[in-house]
């Protein structure tokens, strides 16, 4: 079910309703829990197995691991719980290019091997929940965390529909608390949780998919090489488009939690007023790359192992990251550039000269402009459907074997770009050390009123072609 | 996030929450409303967007065991020339379907309907001669396969709610949104007049020719039937027979379940028909149809009251005609027993 259709406006009345009765703490639980199967279930029935699957899986594995005596047992019941859920990954996500890259190493051995194509419908949400389900028996596995006295908690909390297809990806020790007690919710609350699903939906309807997927699509789903200005137009609209979609989504879901009494983390935090790419990645998709971080970029190493052991351990990190987005090379080269711009920010960072001027508000400026139009030439990867579409707009983008004919891009379609893209750089820049409540909270009624207004209307009137959420597809 | 935060929140939550809501709707309200009122008063009414999950739905609606049901396939031509508001008057009891596709040639939904379904009632598939190429053969199977492999109940639902509003607001129209407007205004200096073309949530369309300029529309329509017909020239007569023979166990899959399949040419006009003629001439192709499907064929020139209606730009029926187009159509099923119905209203 879709945040942007009726439907979900629908099933999320409904849901508030039976949840608003005046029943018991648990019977409200199990209210949200049948209400999340419902919701994954209504892409598509059959996989919500997969869901009980990996919610089973770990709270066994958890349990037996907390309560064995031989290291040989923990072990065991931890490989279980990263079989059963990575397995889950790799079969549905991951099979065909394995075998696809199977086959090409074959044949490329002379040995003539052509399987045919699995063409498997990958579940909704599977690299979200079984990233969060993983977690919860890794914390365990390291004795940080003791196994969760209440199944139907932990089921909620890998189940939990505001959160379940697209993140954030949550901790299951952030989140279970949170099921103790029932929450008080006052109106406001419910109040801010609407205002922060609007802005989600405004975010996502009114920008990503009204003003720059078309402008993206345009350019990037049409054969042919478009000129330098088309393909720089395109890649910056792309840039604004992920951020709207996903941060949309991101908002939109902390929104409903909040609605619901549940607090969710925050999944970005202004992104394109990074300063460098390590202050990048902790602003964008944070419940990712924290993640990472903790149960993968840590256990490899991190940077406790020496200066060679650190670029290996933060290049594995982000290509694993890159092929966690989708099953393609494309997908693994946008993390590999990434993690060769975190490579360039720690040498700059040795030979720069430690200077006042680093501080100065314009070099603070150019040195965001830098990272973001970095960050934008890695976005084409992540964009592009092939990796030789990915070249062509790469080519076009330096000036190099582009079309003099022209972009496919009408003059309204750079200025619509250029000026949205130019808010939402601003805007992340003025708020990069702001929150959103702190910007509500010191606006007058009124205004909050008239921004509310403002992001309705565009929501009805800037809406374009229905699309699913991009990060759905991960 | 900034420590700070924290007594922010507080002052988030203090704030007057209800009055900002309230005061929010009551703009928004009046904003769109004021534009409802705006494209109304320029002659501006509401349309459905058709689009595969609009199909999906009505689809979803075919079901086996109905004898009487009626399912229409075919392009726009079905779409625009035939009322379903005349055709469920003449049939009241009959489930009746519009699972036409503009621009796509329709047999790949008949595969559907013979194959994947127990239909057992009326196909009336609008074709040409052309239609019947192999190699248009799957022109409408992405629909089709939307329908088996992406559609869901629950898109379905909001596809529901989503003709609904779309059949009662004019704000939500594709056509009005503001990137459209701009670029319409950029190019011609004034804003959209009311559409030629809307779109019913029974998915039959309606065409209004006094609102364009018909000239125009005509020579595109010529123009652009030259370039189909040039750019898939039409196979010689005997291997398309071979093309259309292949259509018979389709007919005949149906036809075993107690279902029949009428292949019906509606009309063209003018120098549009010359050209369908001068490519397909009749005799060579569209006589041998129904021999060689076994389907039942009608074709607008040999029917009393079908043949006199004119196509104003060439293709297709102008919205006033087409209840009488199709109350001829229905006496033409009822004249040859295709379909019986106890009084013709």
């Amino acid at each position: 079910m879709l945040f942007n259709s009726y439907t979900f406006i629908i099933f999320f009345a409904v849901v508030s309703g039976l949840y608003s009765l005046p029943i018991g703490w648990r019977q409200k639980k199990l209210v949200l829990l049948c209400a999340s199967y419902v919701f994954y279930a209504a892409w598509n029935p059959p996989f919500v197995a997969l869901l009980w699957i990996s919610t089973l899986a770990d709270w066994i594995a958890a349990r037996r691991i907390y309560h064995a005596r031989r290291e040989t047992v923990r072990k065991v019941f931890l490989l279980f719980s990263l079989a059963v859920n990575l397995g889950l990954l790799c079969f549905f996500k991951y099979a065909d290019f394995l075998l696809e890259n199977f086959s090409l190493l074959m044949n490329w051995m002379n040995i003539s091997y052509h399987p045919a194509k699995l063409n498997l419908i990958i579940p909704l949400g599977i690299s979200f929940y079984t990233f969060q389900t993983l977690s919860y028996t890794i914390d365990i596995y390291r004795r940080q965390e003791r196994p969760w006295h209440s199944f139907l908690d932990y089921a909620l909390y890998v189940a939990f529909f505001p959160q379940l297809v697209a993140g954030p990806i949550v901790r299951a020790f952030y989140f279970l608390p949170q099921c103790l007690e029932p929450p008080k919710i006052k109106s406001q609350e419910i109040a801010w949780g609407l205002s922060l699903f609007t802005l989600g939906l405004f975010l996502k309807i009114a920008i990503a998919d009204g003003l720059l997927a078309p402008v993206v699509e345009a350019v990037y789903d049409l054969a042919g090489t478009p000129d330098a200005a088309g393909a720089w137009f395109a890649t910056i609209a792309f840039a604004g488009q992920i951020f709207c979609d996903f941060a949309g989504y991101s908002t939109c879901a902390i929104g409903i939690a909040k609605c619901l009494g549940f607090k969710l983390p925050e999944n970005f935090n202004f992104p394109y007023a990074a300063i460098g790419f390590s202050d990048f990645w902790r602003r964008w998709h944070i419940s990712l790359s924290t993640w990472l971080r903790d149960y993968l970029y840590i256990p490899l190493g991190g940077n406790r192992k020496g200066v060679l052991r650190t670029r290996i351990n933060i290049m594995l990190t982000m290509l694993i990251g890159g092929l966690w987005h989708g099953a393609s090379w494309t997908f693994v080269i946008w993390g590999g550039i990434h993690g060769l711009y975190l490579f360039a920010e720690r040498l700059f960072k040795k030979i720069a000269p430690s200077s006042s001027l680093w501080n100065l508000i314009p070099v603070k400026i150019f040195l965001s402009l830098a990272t973001f139009m970095s960050v934008c030439i890695a976005w084409v990867f992540f964009r592009a459907d092939t990796f030789e579409v990915a070249l062509l707009m790469i080519k076009a983008m330096s000036g190099l074997g582009c079309n003099p004919s022209g972009s496919g891009l009408t003059m309204l379609d750079m200025i619509i770009t250029g000026g949205v893209s130019l808010v939402i750089i601003t805007l992340h820049w003025w708020m990069r050390s702001r929150s959103l409540e702190e910007i509500a909270g010191r606006m007058p009624w009124w205004l909050k009123s008239v921004v509310l207004a403002g992001m309705l209307t565009a929501i009805v009137i800037l809406s374009g072609e229905d699309r699913a959420f991009i990060y759905f597809q991960f | 996030m900034p420590s700070s935060i924290s007594s922010f929140n507080d002052r988030v939550f203090s704030g007057q929450w209800g009055r900002t809501w309230i005061a929010a709707l009551f703009a928004v309200a009046l904003v769109l409303g004021g534009m409802e009122v705006y494209w109304r008063s320029g002659g501006h009414v509401p349309g459905v967007v058709d689009d595969m999950e609009l199909w999906s739905l009505h689809r979803s609606r075919v079901r086996g065991g109905e004898d009487d049901a009626i399912v229409l396939l075919g392009a726009s031509r079905i779409q625009l020339d035939l009322s379903m508001e005349v055709l469920r008057e003449i049939f009241p009891d009959s489930n009746i379907l519009q699972l036409a596709i503009d621009g796509k040639h329709p047999l790949a939904a008949l595969r559907d309907l013979a194959e994947n379904t127990e239909f057992s009632g009326i196909v009336l598939c609008s074709i040409t001669s052309m239609g019947f190429q192999r190699q248009f053969r799957d022109d409408q199977q992405d629909y089709v396969a939307y329908f088996r492999k992406t559609s869901t109940v629950n898109r379905r639902l909001n596809r529901l709610i989503s003709s609904f509003i779309q059949e009662h607001l004019v704000i939500v129209d594709p056509y009005l949104k503001v990137k459209r407007l701009i670029e319409r205004y950029i190019k011609s200096g004034k804003l959209p007049g009311p559409r030629y073309l809307i779109t019913l949530h029974d998915r039959s369309r309606l065409a209004d020719y006094s609102v364009i300029n018909i000239e125009n529309q005509y020579r595109y329509r010529i123009k652009r039937i030259k370039e189909i017909y040039e750019g898939n020239p039409p196979v010689p007569p005997e291997k398309w027979k071979a093309h259309a023979e292949e259509i018979r166990p389709l007919v005949e899959k149906i036809a075993s379940r107690g279902g029949r399949v009428v292949f019906i040419r509606l009309p063209s006009s003018g120098e549009h028909w010359e050209i369908d003629e001068q490519f397909y001439p009749r005799k060579e192709y569209w006589d041998n149809i129904s021999m060689l499907t076994g389907a039942i064929t009608i074709h607008f020139k040999d029917v009393d009251g079908m043949e006199k209606f004119h196509c104003p730009e060439g293709s297709h029926l102008d919205r006033r005609d087409a209840p009488g187009f199709t109350r001829a159509l229905a006496a033409e099923l009822i004249k040859r027993g295709i379909r019986e119905v106890k009084s013709l209203p």
